[in-house]
């Protein structure tokens, strides 16, 4: 156990010096990448740099990530079974008025930064993090009822995002290739897809938390 | 700049400590502050949506989830 520390340690030490010398060695900032986006930016529906490359540029990538996501969720799902336990209760009176006052304000918060992404830092995922968030803590007090809907909704829900962006994709491919977004709005096709993604991948983050917790079909 | 050097420091710390403490709960909790320094830090470089996405995710969701994980770790070895 010894050694195997100190080869962690050795190792630990040895990575630490290939980061500072990629650190040394990196290249200052190249501003023609900069220059390049605003000179395509003005073809983009978007005004903000990270989202236009983000769901224009580069759009095929945000689509492979989405799919990454619910393909864990998929893994996910086949797992649970196997991390059976009941939960220790949850309902505490601190939770219960903090989630009250602050569950609204996180739901406003998130809908402005989906809203906002096209013209400043923001979007999809920062709204889908935040919102996930919000979900969990709506659980953890026991504002959160599951066991209405059925469960075909909410796996539907959960691949939702992933199917309006193909969607659209293959809308596009009748113009040219896929993903390329017909010219007449543009806009409104990349903010639907925004915030299918958005709900998609809150439902996901908040899954990953609230079916570990407490299944769902139990 | 006084703030700044503090922030890095604090950065350091808590990451030196996530990694080498022995109690899995404090390694947790020190996990979620490192989170939260983290986020300080995205936001003084002016990455405010990184900042938001390091505060939700990597401190929020990811500590509710080793929250969880901890219990279920405890609970499998009170059983056994």
């Amino acid at each position: 156990m010894k050694a195997f520390e100190k080869a962690v340690w050795l190792g630990a030490v040895l990575f630490l010096g290939l980061l500072l010398g990629a650190l040394i060695m990196l290249d200052p900032f190249d501003p023609a990448l900069h220059r390049h986006i605003s000179a395509s930016i003005q073809n983009s529906a978007l005004s903000h740099p990270v989202t236009a490359v983000l769901l224009d540029f580069r759009s095929l990538d945000t689509l492979l990530e989405a799919g990454v996501i619910v393909l864990a969720a998929a893994a996910c799902l086949v797992l649970w079974p196997m991390f059976f336990y009941k939960p220790a209760a949850f309902k505490a009176s601190v939770i219960a008025t903090y989630g009250a006052f602050v569950f609204p304000l996180i739901a406003v918060v998130a809908t402005y930064l989906l809203y906002s992404g096209a013209y400043q830092s923001g979007g999809a995922f920062q709204a889908a993090a935040l919102f996930g968030g919000g979900l969990i803590l709506a659980h953890l007090n026991g504002s959160l009822h599951l066991g209405a809907i059925p469960a075909v909704f909410i796996r539907a829900l959960y691949s939702l995002g992933l199917f309006v962006f193909i969607a659209v994709g293959f809308l596009g491919a009748a113009e040219g290739s896929f993903l390329q977004y017909p010219q007449e709005g543009r806009y409104y096709l990349i903010l639907g897809i925004e915030t299918s993604l958005a709900l998609s991948l809150s439902a996901l983050l908040a899954a990953f938390f609230i079916q570990a917790v407490e299944r769902i079909g139990r | 700049m006084v703030f700044d050097l503090l922030l890095v420091l604090a950065l350091l710390y808590t990451a030196f400590k996530t990694a080498t403490v022995r109690a899995l709960f404090e390694a947790i909790v020190y996990f979620i502050v490192f989170g939260m320094i983290m986020a300080l830090v995205w936001a003084r470089l002016g990455a405010f949506d990184l900042a938001l996405a390091e505060a939700a995710l990597g401190s929020g969701i990811m500590g509710a989830l080793l929250l969880d994980t901890y219990a279920f770790i405890k609970k499998q070895r009170q059983s056994r």
